[in-house]
């Protein structure tokens, strides 16, 4: 009962000391919703660009083209001897091969392999281009194929540019030609940089308009104080207790915490359904998750920005303000 | 009962503001303490609250060992201490009623309860009628009552009254020694600092007397009125003072 009372006239307090200068206490307002609304907005683009990732099959696929067999050299193949090469090349570097396959199978984040031979390469290059296509009067599948088999190999989502330059090389050790393996390296590390660089910027952003937030709470508080001095001076000669004294001003930029979170959430809605998801739009096949997605998240966290900012700026400058 | 044994207050500038100071006073005794301006009176009301710390001796205050009190009992001391001030220290922007009952919403007291006290608390100084006003359109006599009040209203054991008269019209003292008087028969100790020999005469109370920090004489009440200062040191606190 006691504490509900103390509850009730320290939340008054606290409301009314954001009024009692309004000016400081709009201005941490603001600078903490700068704060959240950064910091989300990079957070949600970062999110949007992971889940694209995964999304996007050619990132987590690599190719491996075989070269026509020399005509020369069949006969050799099929022919008696020539026990070095045999050993050299176990693995068929020209037709399809089981052993090859699971040989590929067998590494480490494959998880599937794919053979599709001349003619099915083909099939569906006809397909994308259409049966009417001009190359259909240059080119047939059985008799000049100008295309190559090959081994489409699928990784596992949580594959990364080190094991895919490690499936590279055991692929090219089989004794497949380098160039003959195409995989998305250079689009992923792209990726992974824009992602980081990112995160990086995001990072910074949050640091630097946290302190910012924090210093102008501080002195926020600090104004109350002094403009409160007497009244302070007052209350602990009739015996208030530290934590009494300071509960207004604690309360108050919690307060103001929990209402630039709350603002910051509406804002965050408004930027991410209409001018994040329309600029992204327009870049076709990337795909936007819903902002539900995002609702209890972004209310944590701002949530807990915002009273970790005004707990932490509050109580710093009492602390220093006052020796209670 | 406050009890002091050797105890020495030295500012951290060095101003040696008490020193070697022995003093008893017992449970719902009245004091006047006087002496010059400067000689270290408000610096002993603020050992009693523990607004400043003996910098050597041991000091008592019933059952808290003010020499070595911890931070946090400061609060619980302050609640069992009623303190008043020359220049009164009300809020102007609240009225008689909150002012009092700030004092009683500060130790988390019941709403009913504050209901309850506050009116009882002023009239018992005599300001029932005023509970509405604002202190700064009250005069001088009637804003010491309130603080009177405010200081009552926890029901501590201990009044100290640091000059409560000293921007009062010398009219309007008289009603305040006399509440204070009152409050004393409440089983109330009471410690009043003051330059009003008249009221410290007419009242023949036990009178401590500093000066320089030292006390120089404790005279309790006597059947007898307490014989008069010499006349030259009352010019001089006068003087001083104002
Ligand atoms: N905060 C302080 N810091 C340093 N010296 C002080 C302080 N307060 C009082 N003094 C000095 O201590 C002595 C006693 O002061 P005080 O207790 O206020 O005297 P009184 O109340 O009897 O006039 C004086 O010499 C005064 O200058
Ligand atoms: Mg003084």
């Amino acid at each position: 009962m006691k504490l509900i009372n103390t509850f009730f006239f320290h939340i008054g307090q606290g409301i009314k000391g954001i009024f009692r200068n309004p000016i400081m206490s709009t201005a941490s307002l603001l600078v903490l919703v700068c704060c959240m609304v950064v910091t989300g907005t990079f957070a949600l683009i970062i999110d949007n660009i992971n889940k694209n990732f995964e999304a996007l099959d050619d990132v987590n696929k690599m190719i491996v083209w075989l070269d026509d067999a020399p005509e020369a050299e069949e006969g050799e193949e099929s022919g008696e001897s020539a026990e070095e090469s045999k050993e050299e090349n176990e693995y068929n570097l020209h037709e399809y091969d089981k052993k090859t396959e699971d040989a590929i199978k067998a590494l480490e984040h494959v998880v599937d392999v794919v053979f599709m031979s001349k003619q099915e390469a083909f099939e569906e290059f006809k397909q994308s281009e259409g049966s009417d296509a001009e190359f259909l009067d240059w080119f047939d599948a059985e008799e000049n194929n100008p295309l190559r088999a090959s081994y489409r190999i699928t990784f596992a989502s949580d594959t990364d540019t080190e094991n895919i330059r490690y499936i590279k090389k055991a692929i090219a050790e089989m004794g497949f030609n380098e160039e003959n393996i195409d995989e998305n390296i250079d689009l992923y590390d792209n990726l992974i940089n824009v992602k980081g660089a990112l995160t990086t910027i995001a990072l910074w952003l949050l640091a630097v308009l946290f302190v910012i937030s924090l210093f102008i709470i501080m002195n926020s508080t600090r104004l109350g104080l002094h403009s409160r001095r007497e009244e302070i001076q007052i209350m602990r000669y009739v015996g208030a207790t530290n934590s009494f004294v300071r509960a207004p001003f604690v309360i108050e930029g919690v307060v103001i915490g929990l209402v630039s979170a709350a603002i910051a959430l509406g804002i965050e809605y408004y930027l991410y359904t209409q001018v994040i998801s329309g600029v992204i739009r327009q870049y076709e096949a990337i795909v936007i998750a819903p902002f539900t997605d995002y609702l209890l998240v972004l209310s944590i966290a701002f949530a807990f920005i915002g009273v970790f900012a005004g707990l932490f700026g509050s109580v710093i400058s009492i602390r220093k303000y006052l020796k209670v | 009962m406050i009890e002091l044994k050797n105890v020495s207050m030295i500012y951290p500038n060095g101003n040696a503001a008490l020193r070697n100071i022995d003093l008893t006073i017992e449970d719902n005794e009245f004091v006047f303490v006087v002496g010059q301006s400067g000689a270290g009176k408000t610096t002993l009301t603020k050992l009693l609250i523990a607004e400043e710390r003996v910098s050597d001796g041991e000091m008592y205050i019933n059952d808290f060992r003010m020499h070595r009190l911890r931070r946090y009992k400061i609060p619980k001391l302050r609640r069992s201490i009623g303190m008043v001030f020359q220049d009164f220290r009300l809020f102007d922007n609240k009225t008689v009623y909150e002012n009092v009952a700030f004092a009683m919403r500060v130790v988390g007291a019941r709403p009913s309860e504050i209901k309850k006290r506050v009116p009882h608390v002023l009239s018992l100084v005599g300001l029932a009628h005023r509970a509405k006003s604002y202190p700064d359109k009250m005069s001088g006599g009637e804003r010491q009552r309130i603080a009177i009040a405010r200081a009552l209203v926890n029901n501590p054991d201990i009044i100290i009254a640091d000059e409560p008269t000293g921007n009062i019209d010398p009219e309007m003292s008289k009603a305040i020694f006399e509440l204070l008087m009152r409050i004393n028969k409440m089983d109330k100790t009471i410690i009043v600092v003051t330059h009003d020999h008249n009221m410290v005469n007419y009242y023949n109370k036990r009178v401590i007397k500093i000066e320089n920090g030292h006390i120089v004489s404790d005279t309790p009440a006597k059947a007898a009125p307490a014989p008069a200062e010499p006349e030259h040191a009352d010019k001089e606190e006068e003087g001083a003072e104002q």
